[in-house]
């Protein structure tokens, strides 16, 4: 599903400090749960977004499901994330002036929005949303608002889902709610790369990466599923 | 879900900041408007005024003795009627000259004493000139009385006057005007002509000058040299301090409006920029939000330049109506001899309604491309 070939990418986040990812090979193949782990600040973010085709590396290669997404065009990169990847994001990154379900249906045309209403209306029902869809997300509790990022990252069938950090804001209930969905998304078909510094995702995780200064600092090992 | 909808949802959730935006545009608009309308009002008021004090140019023979001309109050010489047709055709006369009225002038013996008589030709304006003519148009066979003259020969509107053998009805009585006009008969160019016996001539051509110029840049000197190739026969004589308030108070007028417009314009711009670069930067995780979710560059861009667009529609509208209220409410009281001139000018909606959405996106375009820009994993690495 997602193949990385020699992925550097270096850059200044404050002055005299870098971070970044330095010659990042790795393959995760379809269905599996991958967890990448690794301290602060390591590169584990600007490997799940390079990945995701929101930062293009300064060499190396990245192929989602057989495509190689920097050969691709800006518009047709952004058309490839639309369809085929979903983000979650630790702070969420709701649209505050949407309601929830809006929030869910967010980037979608009219027509994939009808196309996809029931199969949104079972998500909002199946992460304990329903009493909430018309709610804005000033108004939801931190699990809550994941939740809805969890359904908006799954609403258009994506094959692979990017989680940065999902449950860095939530309690251990939370967290584990937050994972259970993801685990039962794999389980429907999909792949799932979540970056974390914690061990929450562990009992899910059927591979695991650790990044040490931008490093991959562990061959990739498939686990038990 | 639509951009339109995203938009006003938008500007509804940051509506602090769409407020502002909305205040500088409808301000902007609104300055415009009562620009225009004062701008118009003030023109409209000098017309008068200057019309009001009459021609500022009178156009006499050459061989006219001018003390003697300030001394009788006309010229005692007199040049061919076709002198004002031919001065209208010149390529530049309507740029140096306008209104141009031929008259004919004489002092003549009415009932026990001396009147005087004025015949008045049609006042021709340049060709496409809007202006109304100046001055006014008497039929043959009617007369205009001067206040004393009327007075002392009992005329009123309707009944005859002999004047020398013709028999002349009485069109208007002049009100009192405390110059030599009270004792005047004004008659057709014809009546006058018939009457003092000059067939097709005229002793004089009273006009307008351009008035752009003041007295330091020497536009008597002009005037002569564009009448000197028109009509070679003629001298010009410049009622100077007429034209030189004039002149002062259409630069002055134009000066404001030349420093105003520019100036309202570009704080305009600065305040709806500052305003949208804010959004941008308020706006950050959620456009790499929308990054994510799979928008392009030209989605992006529309967010913010129809948003700056939408603003400037509402803004276009309320600024025109709070223009033409405080215009139409404050301008009679500054412009009082025209007061009855003011009026909205609908088609100031129109171009206000077209101009300040483009306006108003040209001025958050840059803020625009700065969110189209922005580098989505800046906002959204949790790193």
């Amino acid at each position: 599903m997602v193949t990385c070939s020699h992925l550097t990418r270096n850059f200044t986040t404050r002055p005299g400090s870098v971070a970044g990812i330095l010659d990042v090979s790795l393959e995760i193949p379809a269905g599996e749960f991958a967890v990448l782990q690794g301290p602060s600040g390591c590169g584990k973010s600007t490997l799940l977004l390079s990945i995701g085709g929101m930062l293009r590396p300064e060499s190396g290669s990245v192929s989602v499901a057989g495509t190689d997404i920097y050969s691709l065009s800006a518009a047709q990169r952004a058309d490839f994330r639309a369809s085929r990847l979903g983000f979650v994001f630790q702070l969420f990154h709701l649209v505050p002036y949407l309601t929830v379900r809006e929030n869910i249906l967010a980037g979608m045309s009219t027509s994939q929005a009808r196309t996809l209403a029931a199969h949104v209306d079972s998500l909002i029902h199946d992460l304990g949303l329903s009493d909430r869809r018309n709610a804005h997300p000033s108004t939801l509790s931190a699990g809550e608002r994941q939740r809805v990022a969890l359904a908006r990252a799954m609403a258009r069938k994506p094959t692979l889902i990017l989680a940065d950090e999902p449950t860095g804001n939530l309690d251990p209930a939370n967290a584990h709610l937050v994972f259970q969905h993801l685990d039962r998304f794999r389980r429907d078909g999909g792949t799932v790369l979540v970056v974390t510094h914690g061990n929450d995702a562990a009992p899910f995780a059927t591979r695991t990466l650790r990044l040490e200064s931008g490093r991959l600092a562990q061959n990739p090992a498939p686990l038990s599923a | 879900m639509p951009l339109l909808s995203l938009i006003l949802r938008e500007l509804r959730h940051h509506r602090f900041n769409a407020v502002l935006s909305l205040l500088g545009l409808v301000a902007a608009v609104a300055l415009l408007v009562v620009i225009r309308l004062l701008t118009t009002a003030a023109e409209r008021e000098t017309r008068r005024v200057v019309r009001d004090l009459g021609f500022n140019l009178r156009i006499i023979p050459r061989e006219t003795d001018p003390e003697l001309f300030f001394s009788t109050g006309y010229s005692d010489k007199t040049l061919p009627a076709d002198a004002v047709q031919r001065l209208a055709s010149g390529a530049q006369t309507f740029i140096s000259f306008n209104h141009l009225t031929a008259s004919l002038e004489r002092r003549i013996p009415i009932g026990d004493r001396e009147a005087l008589l004025t015949g008045l030709g049609p006042a021709v304006v340049g060709g496409g000139d809007k202006k109304q003519p100046m001055g006014f148009n008497i039929a043959q066979g009617k007369a205009h009385v001067g206040f004393l003259l009327a007075r002392r020969l009992g005329a009123k509107p309707g009944t005859s006057l002999p004047v020398q053998g013709r028999l002349l009805t009485v069109e208007k009585v002049l009100v009192e005007s405390g110059t030599d006009d009270d004792i005047r008969l004004f008659t057709s160019l014809a009546d006058a002509q018939a009457i003092l016996n000059l067939p097709g001539r005229i002793s004089e051509i009273k006009a307008i000058d351009c008035l752009c110029l003041t007295a330091d840049q020497d536009p008597l000197t002009q005037l002569r040299a564009a009448l000197a190739k028109l009509l070679p026969e003629a001298q010009v004589l410049q009622m100077r301090t007429m034209a030189d308030a004039r002149a002062k108070q259409r630069q002055t007028a134009e000066r404001y409006s030349r420093f105003a417009v520019p100036l309202v314009l570009g704080i305009g711009a600065a305040w709806v920029g500052i305003l949208a670069a804010l959004n941008v930067r308020e706006r950050r995780a959620e456009l790499g939000l929308w990054r994510a979710l799979g928008y392009g560059s030209g989605r992006i861009a529309a967010l913010f330049l129809g948003r700056a667009a939408l603003l400037g529609i509402a803004g276009a509208a309320l600024g025109y109506l709070l223009g033409n209220a405080i215009g139409l409410h404050y301008g009679p009281k500054l412009y009082p001899v025209t007061a009855g001139g003011f009026a909205a000018e609908h088609a100031l909606l129109g171009w206000a309604l077209l101009v300040t959405p483009a306006f108003a996106a040209l001025a958050a375009f840059l803020p625009a491309m700065i969110a189209v820009a922005q580098d989505p994993a800046e906002t959204l690495r949790a790193d």
